[in-house]
């Protein structure tokens, strides 16, 4: 016989989940940074890597961190799936024409089981980002209580963005309310941000034109292929090439957002981000 | 020459046992677990395992002791695998090394085949080499740590019907644990889905895996009997093994992540006694 008070805490889950609607509206990354940290938080002194989903609410001066990174990866996953999806009917397409031309005896055994194992290798990636997906919102939807449907890539005003790091450096300085034993370390902290957003904007520059010309050396190399001037193993190298850039290009943007919310963040001009 | 079947049975027999096998030495990994909690085995669940797979120098404690020994004694079991497969993968260049050679000798086949199968050799020495290392440092935890003998490690096994059959299921039972306090449920919730949606996605993972492991098989076979008479290069079946051993490293990477988070949803519903 079941125990009434478990009986009573399974019917009071089962009801808290069934009965649970997440508040209506756009949650902006302000918004749900102002809801962890207030509105005049100290600043995160510390390098954020999460790469846990958490089970509770992160606290603390770097939960602001904490959350505007899950937030936007779960952005940059969403839209990775959106590639990851494509490479995957791609390639079964791909596949379809290859056995057909088996079929009709202008392919081998091996050239479909080279087509197939590219096949399974994005439906595994599909697997990976769809569970990472998954995680960020349960997290948010359970612990944040929060609809991640209604998110949306912040745009952070340019007016509050710093010319320079010297700028930058100089609009810390001028932040009050730090303390002195403090002022070092978020020096350092700005700097370090600073150095990595120049570089990743470096790499969003030079991905933009290669996933481009990624997508036009695919497209040539499919009608080479027609032609027996491209060899199924090109192909499919420049396939893997198209959609890797494509996935590298989104990791990078969102790594310069995340960064740009970083600065903007030691500035204490989370306002910008509105 | 095939090499590629007889290198590769044993570690897949392995991988089909996986989940039945079971150790007849005192060091179960339910023992194991027992030991890392002492006392504190009837405490309230793991909400949130710490994220690093560091090798700890001290005997694990808090409520999450019994689950960071369980990862340590399933990443044990995976990295001896691990490095079987390594060494099977470099015995299999070493071999083709030797295929090669007489027709080297003969002017047959260009020096740079046998150059390529050194390189992929000793790359996958140099993995060999990094994966021992890691295994060391596991057994030296579990015999100067936990006192146990790590030979004994066998793959555990859990009782039918133990694991819920859906996330619905494993949220009901675990909201009919009694002993998780009321702050705290939540959390223990959350903690569950994410381990239901982390077993779920390793299940699929393995899946595939499997099914992408007997094609690259296939395709290096026919690969090896193409080189033969000239139809397809060395590249081929270079690029070919690779992506075998690539892929079977995966499946067993999957495979214990599997089992894992079996483990770790089965630890959140109190189920200890299902792990055999």
């Amino acid at each position: 016989m079941v125990h009434p008070k478990r009986l009573l805490a399974a019917v009071s889950t089962v009801l808290a989940v069934a009965t649970w609607v997440p508040p209506a509206g756009a949650a902006t990354l302000k918004d749900l940074l102002d809801e962890v940290s207030g509105d005049t938080p100290a600043p995160c002194l510390e390098t954020i890597t999460t790469t846990a989903v958490p089970v509770t609410r992160p606290t603390g001066r770097c939960a602001a961190d904490t959350v505007a990174q899950l937030y936007l990866r779960l952005l940059r996953d969403r839209a990775r799936l959106a590639v990851v999806r494509d490479a995957v009917a791609y390639h079964r397409q791909a596949l379809e024409a290859q056995r057909s031309r088996l079929e009709g005896g202008g392919s081998s055994e091996v050239e479909v089981n080279k087509v197939n194992v590219e096949f399974h290798r994005w439906q595994l990636r599909e697997v990976e980002v769809t569970h990472e997906v998954r995680s960020a919102e349960v997290f948010f939807i359970h612990v944040m209580t929060r609809d991640p449907t209604e998110f949306v890539d912040p745009t952070p005003d340019e007016a509050a963005w710093p010319a320079d790091e010297a700028a930058a450096l100089a609009a810390l300085d001028a932040r009050l309310r730090l303390s002195v034993d403090e002022r070092g370390l978020a020096e350092v902290a700005l700097q370090r941000a600073w150095i990595d957003y120049e570089s990743v904007q470096r790499e969003v520059t030079l991905l933009e034109p290669m996933k481009a010309f990624a997508v036009d050396v695919l497209a040539a190399s499919e009608r080479g292929y027609e032609v027996s001037q491209v060899s199924l193993g090109t192909l499919l190298d420049l396939a893997s090439d198209r959609f890797e850039l494509e996935e590298a290009y989104l990791a990078a943007g969102t790594r310069r957002l995340l960064l740009q919310v970083r600065v903007l963040e030691l500035l204490g001009r989370r306002d910008a981000l509105d | 020459m095939k090499p590629t079947h007889r290198v590769f049975c044993a570690l897949i027999a392995w991988l089909g046992l996986f989940a039945s096998a079971q150790s007849a030495g005192a060091a179960s990994l339910a023992e194991v677990m027992d030991t890392a909690d002492g006392s504190a085995a009837a405490s309230p669940p793991c909400l949130a395992l710490p994220e690093t797979e560091e090798v700890p120098a001290t005997l694990p404690s808090g409520r999450c002791a019994g689950a960071i020994v369980a990862r340590l004694y399933l990443g044990l079991l995976r990295d001896r695998d691990r490095l079987a497969l390594m060494r099977d993968g470099a015995a299999y260049f070493r071999e083709w090394l030797e295929h090669l050679q007489p027709r080297l000798d003969q002017g047959g086949r260009s020096p740079a085949q046998s150059l390529m199968a050194e390189v992929e050799r000793k790359r996958l020495q140099r993995r060999e080499a990094e994966v021992a290392r890691e295994l060391r440092h596991a057994e030296a935890f579990f015999v100067r740590v936990m006192a146990s003998d790590p030979k004994d490690f066998g793959s555990p096994a859990v009782a039918d019907g133990a694991l819920p059959e859906d996330e619905t299921r494993a949220l009901a039972a675990l909201a009919a644990r009694d002993d998780i306090p009321l702050e705290e449920r939540a959390a223990a919730e959350t903690a569950l889905r994410l381990a239901w949606i982390d077993y779920d996605s390793a299940q699929q993972e393995a899946a595939l895996l499997g099914e992408q492991h007997r094609i690259a098989r296939q395709l290096l076979g026919a690969l090896e009997q193409q080189f033969e008479y000239s139809a397809a290069s060395f590249i081929d079946v270079r690029r070919a093994l690779v992506g075998l051993v690539n892929t079977e490293e995966g499946l067993i990477h999957a495979r214990v992540r599997e089992t894992t988070l079996k483990i770790r949803i089965l630890e959140l519903l109190d189920r200890r006694n299902a792990v055999e």
